[in-house]
Formats: C-alpha cells, sequence, structure tokens
C-alpha cells in the first residue's frame, strides 16, 4: 500500500479553479502526481453523473474547484454545483462508500497556493482510506 | 478516425530542446496525428500565420496544440486577430508548461505525465465538434426606463449617435428627484434652469419618442427583438419592439418620523434644500425666528450611502458663508470619493464647519425650544480619548432612508432581472460590468442600482450610452453558437431550467414536433423549452440540471469532459 497514489478528478471551473492550476504551475508548486484536470466553464457546469461515473471508472476521489459563493460569473452556478454535491454526499452513504472521496473547494484566481494545498490534503486523505473500492478495475 | 495535426509549442524556450524532441518521436507514432510542427513562439503574429499555412494545406480535421495554457492561446489569437484556416472549437491545448513541466522536476516523471495529458487531449479534439457562428440584425431603436437626469442623459447620447429612443416615464413631465436639488455641489448652474433646459432639447430631438404617463406592462423576447407593452395613463396601450433596454427608474427616499424626530426643529436633509431656496440673505428664519446654530446629523439610517454627505456639506456651505449660520455636522464617517468633494470639504473646513465623529449614537433632548444634541467624539487619534460634546441648536437636520422606487420589485419581475439585497436592481458584475443587468440587451443605471449623487448618474449614463452603441453599432450582434441547445423531441416541460437559468435566455415556446410526452388528439405544436442562442453566456448549469437530459453545450459535450477525466473505458 505504500506506493498508492490515489487518483483525484478536479474539476475546475473555468473562472476561477483553472487560472488558479495556471497559477500554482507558475509559482512551481508541488502537485500529487495523480491529479487529472478537468476544465469546465462553470462548476454549474457538472452534473451528478460526473462525479459518480469518475468514482466509479477508477477515481479515487473528486475535487470541485470553483468560485466562491455569491462571486459566481454566472451568478449561481456555484451554488448549484454544491447542490448536486450534497445530493452525491447521501448517495454515497447509502452505498456506503466514505462521502470524503467528493469535496468542493472555493477559491479565486490567485490563489494557487491554497488549490495544490487542498489537493495535497485530499491526496493525504485518500491515502489513509485506502483504494476506492467500487471502483471497476479493483 | 480524426486526423490531426499537431503544433508543439516551445514559449520560447520554456520546453526544453530534448523534451521537445521525445514529446515529438511519442506524438509521430500515434495512428491519428497526421504532422506534428515545433514552433518557437506560436502565440507571436508570425508563429500564427505559418500555422496559418500549414492548416490551409489541409489534410487533417482537429488541431492540437502541446504547449502552455489554453488561456494563452485564446487570448492571443484574439489579440493576433488572425483569421486561422479553422474553426477554432476543433482546437484543443494540451497544457504541459503549466500542468508538468513546471510543477515535476523528475524528467521521467515529467515525461510521463505528458504522455497522459496528450493523450486526454487528443480524445478531447476528438470529440469537438465544428461551432459556426451567427449573426442577429439589430434594429438601432431602444427603450429608455426612466425620465429623470440619467434617463435623459442616455437619451440625448444615443441620439446624438443615430438610435431611436423611447423615452419612458411614469409621471407627467420629466426631470425626476434631480429637481429636489436646488444647487449642485459642483456646478455653478441652478439645477432648475439646467434641467429645464435638457428637457426642451430632448423634445427638440426627433430621434426621442417621449412617452409620459405611461408604465411597461409587460415584456417578451431577448436581445434585439424584445417586445414591450406600455400602458398609458389614459389605457392606450402600445406595443413597441426594440433591441435594447436601459432601466434608469431612479429611488425614493422616506423618513419615519417617531419621538423626537417628530419635532418641529427636526428636519430632513430635502426640506432644509427647499428652505435654503427661499431664504433671503442676510438672515437664515426658521418659522419666522433667525436661525443661529444647524447641527447635521447624518449616518443614522444610511452608513454606506455618500449623497447624504455630499449635500449636507454643500448646504452648510451655503450657511456659513450667505446666511452666517454656524454648523456641526455629527457622522461616522465624511464621505468624499466623488470628482471635487475633497476640496469642499475642505473649504467647509476652513469656514468654520465643524465636524465630530461619532460611534454610539448621539443623545438627543429639547431645552427651551432648542434641541440639544450631546455626541461623544472620536475624532482623536487615541481610541479611547472620547470628548463629550453637547451642542445647543435651531434646527437638527437628519438624513432620510433611501429605498428603491415602488415598482422596482414589479419591473425585476418583468424583465426578469436580479434585485440584490437591498431590493435595487442588481449589476451583473459590481466590479466589472457596472450597467449590465444580468440579461444581454438590458442595462440597469442610476439611482435604481445604487442611489447616488447627479455626477455620479451623469457619469453611468455615459457609461451606458457607451455600451448600448458598443451593441447596436456594427448593425448586429454576431456570436458564436458555443451555447445550450435543447433537443425538443426531449424535453418534458418540467420548467426546471428556465427557472435556473441566470441569464433568462430559456422561454417555453411551441416550437417542436411531437415527442414522447404529447397527449394524443391534439395537433398543435408541442411547447417546449428553448434557448436563445444570442441571449445565452454557455455556462451549463441548465445541462447539468436537466432531469430528462435533454440540453447539450455544444462546445462542453459529455464526450469531451469524459475525455479530460481520463478514466477507463
Amino acid at each position: 500500500m505504500a506506493d498508492f497514489e490515489p487518483k483525484i478528478v478536479a474539476f475546475c471551473c473555468d473562472q476561477s479553479g483553472y487560472p488558479a492550476v495556471d497559477m500554482a504551475g507558475t509559482l512551481k508548486l508541488d502537485f500529487p502526481r495523480n491529479v487529472e484536470i478537468v476544465r469546465v466553464p462553470c462548476a454549474g457546469r457538472i452534473e451528478t453523473i460526473y462525479l459518480l461515473k469518475a468514482l466509479e471508472k477508477g477515481a479515487d476521489g473528486v475535487m470541485i474547484f470553483g468560485c466562491f459563493e455569491e462571486n459566481c460569473q454566472f451568478l449561481r452556478g456555484n451554488l448549484r454545483a454544491k447542490g448536486r454535491l450534497s445530493y452525491a454526499h447521501r448517495m454515497l452513504e447509502k452505498i456506503g462508500l466514505e462521502k470524503e472521496r467528493l469535496e468542493i473547494c472555493h477559491l479565486a484566481t490567485n490563489s494557487g497556493v491554497k488549490l495544490v494545498e487542498a489537493l495535497n490534503r485530499k491526496s493525504e486523505q485518500l491515502r489513509k482510506l485506502g483504494p476506492n473500492p467500487c471502483s471497476e478495475n479493483m | 478516425m480524426a486526423r490531426i495535426g499537431i503544433f508543439i509549442d516551445a514559449l520560447q524556450g520554456s520546453i526544453s530542446t530534448s523534451f521537445r524532441e521525445r514529446i515529438a518521436s511519442y506524438v509521430e507514432g500515434l495512428p491519428q496525428v497526421v504532422f506534428c510542427r515545433v514552433e518557437e513562439n506560436l502565440t507571436s503574429s508570425e508563429g500564427l500565420s505559418r500555422m496559418g499555412k500549414r492548416l490551409e494545406e489541409g489534410g487533417v480535421d482537429r488541431v492540437l496544440i502541446i504547449g502552455g495554457s489554453p488561456r494563452l492561446y485564446e487570448t492571443s489569437f484574439q489579440k493576433w486577430g488572425h483569421p486561422l484556416p479553422f474553426n477554432p472549437y476543433l482546437l484543443a491545448v494540451a497544457n504541459i508548461r503549466e500542468q508538468v513541466l513546471w510543477t515535476t522536476a523528475d524528467e521521467e516523471k515529467a515525461f510521463e505525465k505528458a504522455k497522459g495529458i496528450i493523450t486526454k487531449a487528443l480524445r478531447t479534439a476528438s470529440a469537438s465538434q465544428p461551432i459556426e457562428t451567427q449573426s442577429l440584425p439589430l434594429k438601432p431603436e431602444v427603450l429608455v426606463l426612466g425620465g429623470g437626469i440619467t434617463g435623459i442623459s442616455i437619451a440625448q447620447a444615443l441620439a446624438k449617435s443615430g438610435v431611436h429612443v423611447f423615452l419612458l416615464e411614469k409621471g407627467s413631465q420629466l426631470g425626476g428627484r434631480v429637481l429636489e436639488l436646488q444647487t449642485f455641489y459642483n456646478r455653478p448652474e441652478k439645477v432648475r434652469q439646467w434641467v429645464e433646459e435638457k428637457v426642451s432639447e430632448v423634445s427638440r430631438t426627433s430621434n426621442i419618442t417621449l412617452l409620459t404617463q405611461a408604465e411597461l406592462k409587460y415584456l417578451e423576447g431577448h436581445l434585439g427583438r424584445f417586445q414591450a407593452k406600455i400602458r398609458s395613463r389614459d389605457g392606450r396601450e402600445d406595443a413597441l419592439q426594440v433591441s435594447a433596454l436601459v432601466v434608469a427608474t431612479g429611488y425614493e427616499t422616506q423618513r419615519e418620523r417617531k419621538g423626537i424626530y417628530s419635532h418641529k426643529r427636526v428636519i430632513t436633509l430635502s426640506e432644509m434644500e427647499k428652505l435654503l431656496s427661499q431664504a433671503k440673505a442676510p438672515s437664515f428664519q426658521y418659522e419666522g425666528k433667525g436661525v443661529g446654530m444647524v447641527t447635521y446629523l447624518l449616518d443614522g439610517v444610511n452608513e454606506d450611502i455618500k449623497v447624504d454627505s455630499i449635500n449636507a456639506i454643500k448646504q452648510s456651505l451655503q450657511l456659513q458663508e450667505s446666511f452666517q449660520c454656524q454648523v456641526a455636522i455629527l457622522c461616522k464617517d465624511v464621505k468624499v470619493s466623488t470628482d471635487g468633494m475633497e476640496r469642499l470639504y475642505r473649504r467647509a473646513r476652513e469656514k468654520g464647519v465643524l465636524f465630530f465623529k461619532y460611534e454610539e449614537a448621539p443623545k438627543l433632548s429639547i431645552v427651551n425650544g432648542q434641541i440639544q444634541v450631546d455626541v461623544k467624539d472620536t475624532a482623536p487619534i487615541q481610541k479611547k480619548d472620547q470628548w463629550p460634546v453637547s451642542i445647543l441648536s435651531d434646527l437638527l437636520i437628519t438624513s432620510e432612508d433611501f429605498i428603491p422606487a415602488p415598482e422596482t420589485e414589479n419591473l425585476s419581475r418583468i424583465l426578469k432581472i436580479h434585485l440584490g439585497s437591498r431590493g435595487f436592481l442588481m449589476e451583473d458584475n459590481p466590479q466589472l460590468l457596472r450597467v449590465r443587468s444580468n440579461r444581454r440587451g438590458i442595462f440597469v443605471t442610476g439611482g435604481c442600482r445604487f442611489p447616488q449623487e447627479v455626477s455620479e448618474s451623469l457619469t453611468e449614463a455615459r457609461a451606458v450610452a457607451e455600451e448600448v452603441m458598443a451593441l447596436l453599432s456594427k448593425g448586429d450582434y454576431t456570436y458564436d453558437l458555443a451555447v445550450a441547445e435543447v433537443d425538443p423531441k426531449k424535453c418534458a416541460v418540467c420548467y426546471t431550467c428556465p427557472r435556473l437559468c441566470p441569464h433568462s435566455a430559456i422561454t417555453v415556446e411551441q416550437y417542436a414536433e411531437k415527442n414522447i410526452y404529447t397527449i394524443p388528439g391534439r395537433e398543435n405544436k408541442w411547447g417546449a423549452a428553448k434557448v436563445d442562442p444570442a441571449a445565452c453566456y454557455g455556462c451549463g448549469i441548465c445541462v447539468a440540471e436537466c432531469p430528462a437530459k435533454a440540453i447539450t453545450l455544444r462546445h462542453v459535450t459529455d464526450e469531451q469532459i469524459y475525455a479530460q477525466m481520463n478514466l477507463m473505458e
């Protein structure tokens, strides 16, 4: 288990999360190795099924990087994403999966440090939780 | 299988030659790759024209750029304005500079990671579809709601640029609340004269149609095709078709008179403004008696609005200079953040106006028919030093509460634009898009957005005129069809998307052929949700929320997102 590197799918809103990824790169911060960055126009574009599909198809955890509340370019996109996330949380609870595997993180365009911290923390947390048991490749 | 052409952007040496070569030899081995070119600096105009030349030769139907952040290319393609012989939506970017090279020190690991990102990007590129542009003709016709000073200024500016303006006013004459003022703080003119000049100018302009004693009843349609129904006081209804709409309906004030505030020697700022216009130098009379000491008590109701501060300082100068009164101004903060206010404030101090800063609300009492104000002055630098001051004055002037005009709420419902927390109309972005509303083609400005001074309203009016002209001057609105699209066959008319759309771009219309939800025996067209492409911003909230999965976002499809997630098949 020592070499277990959790796979994280990170949905990044084009208004905040994605520029933050660029910022993290510019600051040359250490990313966890196994992160897939997905660029979406707004956190509101992320469907519940994406979160669950990600867990089904091999991801150990999913992060949503969106704008701060009440700061959404499209007014309520991040709140919709939060709502869908809590819906997904309830589903995970029912099937007995840790809900820590899904998380939303609010940040601004210049929060490269915060983004990497969140990813590292998530990576550490998932390492403790172990590999995703419902992944099909188990 | 897609045939993909690859450009590797070295970003002026950010990607080292050896790494570049390894990547190039890797991608050249992939089956769907047609060619792979290395560019020293793709975001320069030369690099771009070389790229355009290679693409003109043909042979590929998708393009992948391996280099920096996609945001970099998007902005530089716009900057150089180079017409690529290629649909920009068929282009994908593998960001290996920010996501790999700058974050991974070990070259072997970096190469592995870069390979993963390139695979992802190739799949995203294969999943992309070309997106065409459309254009919508815009007639130069605009409806302006509100005939206050903001509305008048906008109408004048637009009329000068050749736009036909319909100026709607609920009252019988133009002018609005500015007529409550007597003088400006930063202009020498008398208000009434200045406004009357503007109003007569408006009535002389042939490009402006005045609709007084009328109100907006109903609005349908989107940018370029707004259909407004206007009802006059005498019951007549007019239908207008306009390209854009400006809301400049203004605000109102109110004052609760309770306890000591109902005393006759406590008056409001606007009442004082009236008294000042009637007063004759050299002495200021109130109810037949001379007034020696006047106290202004500000910030009791609105702490963040500077209109009170400005009017109080303007009036106090008049009192000190023309009527030899002593004036004291009590406030939490003196707000001088408008043009010329700092100078006015300094002049007031020089003329002997006293300023007191308070934190605790001052105590008011009546002593021998005069108003006594006890206040703890916190102006000294040391916070703990508080100087108790008591002022015996003949007149106490208080500020009024600013509230949105009573029709604002109804208007926001008719126009489907948002209200802010205090009931004023909400701008799209308080920092960047101050006069746009959440709907394309509708602008909010002036006092209905935030209570403000005349000079600020005039600046905003100019801003709105510029925005409207930027929209209308070309004669049409050209946009990419990178928007949400409803498949009417799948739509169950659940009204989820019209409710959620932040830009009110979705309506339910009867346009669809029959679908599985059609009630048998009904022949007419089936209603389904419809996204207006000119009004859609492409955020994808409706796409994600649609329970029937009837909506797709054309430039970010499910396929593209799954490709980016890089999961097992």
